[in-house]
This record gives structure tokens, C-alpha cells and sequence, in this order.
């Protein structure tokens, strides 16, 4: 195995806001979780910030926001 | 042979109360009175109520403590693999008869427990990373199948309420109301966007079937003339086509071979709606629409008792329930009936000839499929 570096830019497939969190988790809700598609192709399942994300038409672009206690969260990436 | 309880939350009753109820039905139904062969299916029993080895458990609880008895657990998948261990088992020439059944007590468990308990049948890597529930990545996948074909919620609600009118009408269903599309859209947030109604209810209950080597052909048994389980990529995120059930495409068509019949001899199917949107998108990857078709399809009534192709003819997950070790044998028993013309209120009004059963297990990444002939077919 080696070690490759993402990109940190990509775009959000799909998304859902938890608000039932499983038991790790509780008291955290809500809190949103999304697909996302690197530049590169690769796929991951990450946290999204903030909950206020909305179905768009338009592809939407997300930037990795940061690595909080081993969560990877992204954020909307206005151009 | 079959036999079930009825759906619903049995809160004074126990686990193996429910099991050895179902079997004796099965086994009564059968006209056996013994068995070399048990398969259990179950999926939370361990973390639900610290009981583990359902296997020995069980057969000593129906009264058969010697059999060859085995525990299966596939998420909700667990009732169509352990039937399909079942008929690999007498196709095999190992056994004679073999009494395979599924058990879900989940009435006893806290909400919280419930949401938790389902993320086993996820890749828990990614569950403790992100806090995703099983609820969140069906919600995910709703989303995506909905921005993809340009659907409403409407069109995906309409599965949920063609549901319930089969289930108004069957006996061991657990829900037995009527509902409109107002009702589910209206229901309360699960994971947006899946609501309330989008999704089955909590249940317990116990199904079985009794399977006999010496098939006959003519004393009006109806025989599995195909059995197959396949998988898919386990994380939804990774697979290259998100709303692809490669597990069900791919047992349809190895359970397709095997049968040597084509899609269009099938007059019923049971399909796994977990959610509304996994029914829908079962019956695409299984191949009876294209992608992004099904509603449509339910819209214009195909999938009604009278149409071309039923689906869920008892109501299915959301209205029958889902004792989700036990669903994939009350899927068998309904086809059992619906082949017999045993069906009553919910007989499908074309003949029954084949019909076809698909329990999944996670998000698609278990499917077993089943395919069952008729008597005198």
C-alpha cells in the first residue's frame, strides 16, 4: 500500500441531515453527512458543515473545511 | 409447509415464542412430524436481548434438540440466505426436511438501541467517522434517485401507499390503515428527505417454511425452482453506480439462469421496501423497468393485486412490517400463498404461476432472491 494525497476540492453528489444519530453520536444531532466525488474521482463519505444545505440544480462544490476529532468535514465552495 | 405470526409489536411475548409458534404452524401446515435440518435467520438477538446460538436454542425450544440446525445472520437479509441454505441443503441431497425460519424481536429495544443496531449491517469504519445512521444513507440514496430522474416525493410516496391497500386486507399485516400521499409527505423527518411513511415500521414477528426432498409435483406443493444470493461493493459511497442494486441485478439473473424462465413469466414479485425508494429501486435493478420507471409504473397501477406485475402483494415492508430476520420468510410464506391460491382478499387476479422474492441486507449489499413455481405449472 501507499500513500496518495486527495485533493481537497470536489463536488456533493448527495446529502442528509441526521437527526436520529446512532448511539456514538448522540447528542450531536443535527448534523449533515454527504457524498462527495473528488477532483480526482475518489468518493467519500464525509460530514458537511452546518445543516442548512438544499437540493440545487446546478453541480454543487464543496472544499475540505477541516479534520475535527477524525471527522472530515467540508464546506460549500463559492467560485 | 408454512406458517407466521402476525406482525406487530408482541411485547409479552418472547423470541422463542414467536419462532416455535411459526414453525409448528409450518410444520402443521407440512403434515411432518419430524425433521433432520433447521436454519435460523436473525439479525439482532445478540445485541437486542444477549442471546446468542439461536441455532441449539431454538431447536431445543421446538423440541427437535438433535437436527443439523444452523444460525444465519446477513442484516435483513438474514431470512432469504437462511431459505437458501434451507434449499441448498435439500438440493444437495444432504437433508429431507428442513424447517427454515426467521425471528425478529425488536419491540423490547429503546429507539436509540433500534438506530444503532441497524448501522451493524453497515461498514462501521464509516458510521463512527461520519455519525451516518441506516436511515441517513437511504435518505442519501432517495436524494440522489430523485435529482437524477427529476422526481417529486410524491412519485416515491405513492409505493408507500399502494402498500398499505395491500395491507388493509391481510391478515398478519401490522398495519392495516389506509394512507394518502398528503399523509406521507406530511409525516414527520427521519433523514430528510425520507419521512415517516417513506419508511417501514419497528416490528416483531416470526415466519417459516417446511421444505421436503420428495417433491411431488402433484399433491399441490409448490417447489423454489431458483435460489441465489449475491453481494455489491458493502459502502454506498463507493460504488461506481450509487443507484445500481448490483447484489439484486445480479441474484435475478443467476436465479433467472437457473429457472430457465425469462422476467415476463413472473406474475408477482415481493421486493424489499425497507424504504419506499428501495422498493422502487429494486424493481429497476432486478430489470422489470428501467431506471427511474417504477413510479410511473405504480402510478398508472401495474403494481396493484390487479395489474400487469404485482408487487408487495401483502403489503410488503411498510405494511405487512419488517421482523428484519424473519421478513425474508414472510416474503416466502406470501408467495406460498399467493401460488396456492390461498391468498383470499389479496390474490392476485391474473394466475399465479411464478412468483419471485427479494430480500436485501443493508443497502443492497446482500440480495437473496427467490424464485417460486405453482403447483401443476
Amino acid at each position: 500500500m501507499k500513500q496518495v494525497e486527495l485533493p481537497d476540492t470536489g463536488r456533493l453528489i448527495t446529502y442528509t441531515v441526521i437527526r436520529y444519530p446512532p448511539a456514538p453520536f448522540i447528542g450531536e444531532e443535527p448534523y449533515t453527512v454527504g457524498v462527495i466525488e473528488l477532483d480526482d474521482g475518489t468518493r467519500v463519505l464525509a460530514n458537511l458543515r452546518g445543516t442548512e444545505w438544499e437540493d440545487a440544480d446546478r453541480e454543487q462544490r464543496v472544499v475540505l473545511h477541516g479534520n475535527h476529532n477524525g471527522r472530515t468535514v467540508f464546506r460549500t465552495f463559492s467560485e | 409447509g408454512i406458517g407466521y405470526t402476525e406482525v406487530g409489536k408482541h411485547r409479552d411475548r418472547t423470541l422463542e415464542d414467536l419462532f416455535v409458534d411459526a414453525s409448528r404452524r409450518a410444520i402443521e401446515n407440512a403434515g411432518v412430524d419430524s425433521l433432520d435440518g433447521l436454519y435460523v435467520g436473525n439479525m439482532l438477538s445478540v445485541f437486542s436481548g444477549n442471546q446468542g446460538h439461536l441455532a441449539p436454542y431454538l431447536a431445543t425450544k421446538l423440541g427437535f434438540p438433535g437436527v443439523h440446525a444452523v444460525s444465519i445472520e446477513s442484516a435483513c437479509a438474514s431470512g432469504g440466505v437462511a431459505l437458501a441454505q434451507g434449499v441448498m441443503a435439500i438440493k444437495s441431497g444432504l437433508l429431507d426436511v428442513v424447517l427454515v425460519g426467521g425471528v425478529e424481536k425488536m419491540s423490547g429495544m429503546k429507539t436509540v438501541d433500534v438506530t444503532w443496531g441497524l448501522t451493524f449491517a453497515e461498514d462501521l469504519e464509516h458510521v463512527k467517522r461520519t455519525g451516518v445512521s441506516f436511515a441517513g444513507l437511504n435518505a442519501m440514496l432517495a436524494r440522489l434517485y430523485m435529482k437524477t430522474h427529476g422526481l417529486r416525493h410524491e412519485d416515491i410516496a405513492r409505493f408507500s401507499v399502494q402498500c398499505h391497500e395491500n395491507g388493509l386486507t391481510a391478515d398478519h399485516a401490522q398495519l392495516k390503515k389506509r394512507i394518502t400521499v398528503e399523509d406521507a409527505l406530511s409525516s414527520p423527518v427521519v433523514a430528510d428527505p425520507l419521512r415517516l411513511f417513506d419508511a417501514c415500521p419497528m416490528s416483531d414477528g416470526a415466519a417459516a417454511v417446511l421444505l421436503q426432498a420428495d417433491f411431488d409435483g402433484t399433491d399441490g406443493s409448490v417447489e423454489t425452482v431458483a435460489s441465489s444470493v449475491a453481494t455489491q461493493t458493502m459502502s454506498l459511497h463507493e460504488r461506481k453506480d450509487m443507484l445500481c442494486f448490483k447484489a439484486s441485478q445480479r441474484a435475478v439473473e443467476r436465479a433467472q439462469a437457473q429457472a430457465g424462465i425469462t422476467l415476463e413469466e413472473i406474475d408477482f414479485v415481493e421486493v424489499h421496501d425497507a424504504f419506499n425508494v428501495t422498493g422502487l429501486l429494486s424493481l429497476e435493478s432486478m430489470g422489470f423497468y428501467s431506471p427511474g420507471k417504477s413510479t410511473y409504473a405504480v402510478e398508472k397501477g401495474e403494481t396493484s393485486l390487479d395489474g400487469t406485475l404485482p408487487v408487495n402483494t401483502f403489503g410488503g415492508l411498510k405494511a405487512r412490517g419488517h421482523p428484519v430476520g424473519a421478513t425474508g420468510l414472510y416474503q416466502a410464506c406470501e408467495a406460498v400463498l399467493q401460488l396456492r391460491g390461498e391468498a383470499g382478499s389479496n390474490q392476485i387476479r391474473r394466475s399465479a404461476s411464478y412468483g419471485m422474492v427479494q430480500n436485501v441486507g443493508g443497502v443492497d449489499s446482500t440480495s437473496a432472491v427467490h424464485i417460486l413455481r405453482g403447483p401443476g405449472t
